[in-house]
């Protein structure tokens, strides 16, 4: 049970269900965007939690790539979202999404 | 590795690749070379197609490694018919981008935006086109990723706050879906070791990690996909993106992790597929057609109309699977599917682009405020026309053939509830189709003149509507297509299931 | 010594999680994010206990270090901060009223209607039935799980490389780091379309102490990268930790102004992002064109290949990271407002 693979595997778990219920509750957009990069974060452990094959042992390298990539992958959206953010910010002088402008504006 | 590899396969996603290098460093002139490489890409996909109908599915050992250890890629009738259809919408939606955005403006802002415009469209078909290639559930994830990044920065082009909170909502979406999908990667990578389709499909068993597993990556790509109830992103997104950007996306992206969940649960998974699911996924997408064709009844805007459509079009994709019942009726459903997604595909298309045009001949797209178009944007109104015909299913068009598989799929399959289903949401899509067609004939006083129309635009929309009709002809051809790796679970369904 | 190695990870985890919680629910934005960095490294120690230092690399630079730049700057950006950081001062009354519009536009929104109590109790109920799912997903989970480690050193030989982290990313599945390079490019691309065509210009030009210490770093940043490409054939490292250090020193650069950005600066952000998918997709080409698969690299030139495409990708890297740092520069100049702000009413709102 304490293994650290199941232990980490756990503490992923954690982490990607706060990441979740941040994401959901607030509605400030950076707020958000700390929550998903949050719930990124569990998945990974998660991956790489799985892999540790003991004590000086070589641990899989599969997840080690497929995690690398998705560290990369995250940083990249979260580069775009925050761009968007901050765009929304300046032309709405709010940062959170508001429920009610769906067919609002004469968009093209 | 196999001898004979087929080059073309991983050149459908080398081509846009190459196009977006070429879009950012060479952009002047770049645009007529762009859409030769979309003819290229074309081509490519009809050689594909060709080789998969004469020659059967194939695989493509990427690198050269064999799996599990390698990613490989898949091509069969499915793939192969999806990434034609990708070119041609990408194409036809490029031809009127052309056109579309206004190349003397004053705002600066805009004229940098557009500038970027086609990096990302070719990224979007290069992921597109990797994503209906792949079999890998990981690679699955990078492009699924690629193909979100990209959709949403296109949509953020239109610039406008509701574009862009539009966008935003989107790639939140977008993110926290691919998260719950990679957390299934994750157990399943954890419970078997292993990435790849058919590998998984050799060693899954019904353990909790696996059902969990699935569970989570259905729900990812269900919100990725905008059913019921996960569907409060996609009107704001696809209609308030740029028209062309609108077409592609209710037309092909949101098909795309469709296509996924089906090659999940039919290639991969396909132990999990009891009667219960299939009750729940069909009743998901039956609250899906009404819903979205309910609400598209109610819009103002012609383009929300088109958007909630799509939400309602895609509640006839799950349709898919309480059809899969007894041996032919599955057969006949799988085939109706798969046209329906390309007859949609077109008629989506045709319809985003024939608003966009009133959208620019009228300044606004408000349908109450609109009339005589039939006087002054006729080859408009006769795409719209054309692919709403398609869209509500009638003869003889590629949507009528669609509906009519998965009718008498219903029937033969004793699904009755789903054969009423397809035959009145016809009808809702007749209603709010024709609530934009009315207009057209209407004499209202005071409109001012619309601004004329660059003909590439009204053309390639008609272009499109022609294909759907097109598709109602040439189905015979397609069905047969469709066939080439059909998964075993359809063609072995001999006794059914109860 | 197990017993020892256990409450390490213990201490690490609680340690963790209490970051991570502290880091979502802090009241002040700039807090969350300074505590979001300090979990990042964290994590990267998680990483490093796990016997994956490759990955700790990388999170400490990329996941880390330059998403919390990425997050800082944005922060700034939102309204009336010109500078990266937020000063915290004592103000008097009577800049009172200035302050808390930009409390509210910074630190947090007044509370919306968006979430009552009973969705919010719903969402909690939500989230906990997940993890109890999870959490038994995971441990009806095998002992040691059937993986791909032994295929992996199987192939290790005909892969060029013996870090078997690298011989997947870079030739076993290279297919994904293409596909992973073209996400890194989508990004600028995605990102400089909202940009002007003037460089944003940072406001704090003659920090001495900044200019000084960038002058050291900088040389040894872009020689630890180049190890860092070198080096990773055999042991841990690669392009992409390489990539994120000369991407930080891209960042330290512009920070500087060393040297004032103008227009040729755009053309070489250009070529520089696009170089390392030219050259990984060329590479892929031509292999197909002379009879291997796409990807395919005969085991003879495997190690050379790798490391080209590896230089290449990681001078891309460099670039596309401090352009998605230098960010966008949403419509005008932004407009000069007051810097200080205080923080005194910050601490009386719930977090939003």
């Amino acid at each position: 049970m304490l293994q650290p693979s199941t232990l980490y595997s756990l503490t992923a778990v954690v982490l990607f269900c706060m990441g979740c219920y941040s994401l959901l509750t607030y509605s400030h957009l950076l707020r958000k965007i700390l929550g998903v990069n949050v719930m990124g974060v569990g998945v990974f452990m998660l991956l790489i939690a799985r892999a540790y094959a003991g004590e000086g042992q070589q641990s899989d390298p599969v997840p080690q790539a497929l995690v690398l990539t998705g560290i990369v992958v995250a940083v990249c959206a979260t580069a775009l979202a925050l761009n968007l953010a901050v765009q929304i910010e300046a032309t709405t002088h709010k940062a959170d999404l508001a429920e009610d402008e769906e067919n609002n504006g004469n968009a093209n | 590795m196999p001898t004979d590899q087929w080059h073309l396969i991983p050149l459908a996603i080398a081509l846009p690749l190459s196009a977006v290098l070429l879009a950012i460093l060479v952009r002047r002139a770049t645009v007529y070379l762009l859409l030769g490489i979309l003819l290229l890409m074309s081509a490519n996909a009809v050689g594909l197609t060709w080789l998969v109908s004469s020659q059967g599915p194939k695989t493509y050992y990427m690198g050269g490694w064999e799996p599990p250890l390698g990613i490989v890629l898949y091509a069969d009738g499915l793939s192969a018919l999806l990434i034609l259809m990708t070119t041609i919408v990408g194409f036809a939606a490029g031809l009127y981008a052309l056109r579309y955005f206004p190349t003397k403006t004053d705002d600066e802002d805009a004229t940098h935006r557009k500038n970027h415009f086609w990096p990302l469209w070719m990224f979007l078909l290069a992921a597109m086109s990797a994503l209906f290639l792949s079999r890998d559930i990981f690679n699955i994830y990078i492009t699924l990723e690629l193909m979100g990044l990209a959709a949403v920065s296109l949509v953020a082009l239109a610039g406008e706050p509701v574009a862009l909170r539009a966008s935003m909502r989107y790639l939140l979406v977008s993110m926290a879906g691919s998260l719950f999908y990679l957390v299934g990667v994750a157990l399943i990578y954890a419970n078997f070791g292993v990435l790849d389709l058919p590998a998984i499909r050799a060693v899954i068993n019904q353990s909790p990690a696996a059902i969990i597993a699935l569970s989570l990556m259905t729900v990812g790509l269900m919100m990725k996909t905008a059913l019921f109830p996960f569907h409060f992103w996609l009107p704001p997104a696809h209609a308030n993106a740029p028209t062309p950007v609108s077409a592609v996306l209710s037309g092909l992206v949101i098909k795309a992790s469709f296509y996924l969940l089906v090659r999940l649960w039919f290639q991969g998974f396909d132990i999990f597929l009891t009667p219960i699911i299939m009750i729940i996924m069909g009743a998901m997408g039956a609250m899906a057609i009404l819903w979205g064709a309910f609400h598209a009844l109610k819009q103002e805007r012609v383009k929300l109309l088109i958007a909630y459509s799509t939400v309602a079009q895609l509640g006839y994709l799950f349709l898919l699977f309480p059809l899969i019942k007894s041996g032919e009726a599955s057969k006949l459903a799988w085939s109706g599917v798969f046209i329906f997604v390309l007859a949609h595909a077109f008629a989506k298309a045709a319809l985003f682009l024939a608003a966009g045009n009133i959208l620019k001949a009228y300044g606004h797209d408000r349908i109450s405020d609109l009339g005589e178009m039939n006087r002054y944007i006729p080859v408009t109104v006769f795409a719209f026309g054309l692919a709403g015909l398609s869209l509500v299913g009638l003869p003889p068009t590629g949507g009528f053939i669609a509906k009519w598989l998965m009718i008498r799929s219903a029937i033969l399959g004793e699904q009755w509830w789903c054969a009423v289903l397809i035959a009145g949401g016809g009808l809702l899509a007749a209603g709010y189709i024709l609530r934009v067609i009315s207009r057209a004939f209407r004499t209202v006083p005071d409109i001012p003149r619309p601004k004329p129309l660059s003909p590439l635009t009204e053309w390639t929309a008609l272009g499109l509507a022609l294909l759907a009709l097109g598709l109602g002809f040439t189905g015979v051809y397609t069905l047969d297509l469709l066939q080439a790796g059909t998964p075993e679970f359809i063609l072995n369904l001999a006794g059914g299931i109860p | 010594m197990e017993f020892l190695k256990t409450l390490f990870d213990l201490i690490l985890i609680s340690t963790m999680v209490w970051v991570a919680w502290q880091a979502l629910t802090a009241r002040a934005l700039f807090k969350s994010i300074v505590l979001f960095i300090a979990f990042g490294l964290l994590i990267s120690l998680a990483w490093v206990r796990l016997n994956a230092p490759d990955i700790a690399l990388a999170e400490a630079a990329i996941g880390s270090g330059l998403t919390g730049a990425l997050l800082l700057s944005a922060l700034g950006r939102m309204r009336g901060m010109e500078r990266g950081w937020v000063k915290q001062t004592r103000k008097d009354r009577s800049m009172k009223n200035t302050s808390v519009w930009l409390q509210k536009t910074i630190v947090s929104t007044p509370p919306s209607t968006f979430l009552r109590g009973l969705e919010r109790l719903s969402l909690r109920i939500l989230t906990l039935v997940l993890a109890i799912i999870l959490f038994w997903a995971i441990l009806s989970l095998p002992e040691t799980s059937p993986g791909l480690t032994e295929k992996a050193i199987e192939a290790l030989p005909n892969s060029g490389v013996k870090n078997p982290v690298t011989a997947i990313l870079l030739n076993i599945r290279g297919y994904d780091t293409l596909l992973e390079v073209a996400i890194l490019l989508l990004a600028a691309v995605g990102v400089w379309a909202f940009s002007r065509s003037t460089i944003r210009k940072f406001s704090n030009p003659h920090n001495d102490i900044l200019l000084a210490f960038v002058c050291l770093i900088l040389p040894i940043m872009i020689i630890v990268s180049g190890y860092l490409v070198w080096i990773g054939a055999d042991h841990p490292g690669g392009a992409f930790q390489a990539g994120a250090i000369l991407g930080s020193a891209g960042v330290l650069w512009l920070l500087s102004e060393i040297r004032r950005t103008d227009q040729s600066l755009i053309w070489l952000q250009r070529i520089g992002a696009s170089f390392g998918l030219a050259i990984f997709l060329l590479i892929a080409l031509v292999m197909m064109a002379i009879g291997s698969n796409f990807l395919e690299y005969p085991p003879k030139l495997a190690k050379q290949l790798i490391l080209i495409i590896e230089i290449a990708a990681t001078i891309s890297i460099g670039i596309i990271l401090a352009s998605l740092f230098l960010g966008a520069h949403p419509g005008s100049e932004g407009d000069p407002l007051p810097v200080e702000e205080t923080y005194e009413d910050a601490d009386n709102q719930e977090p939003q």
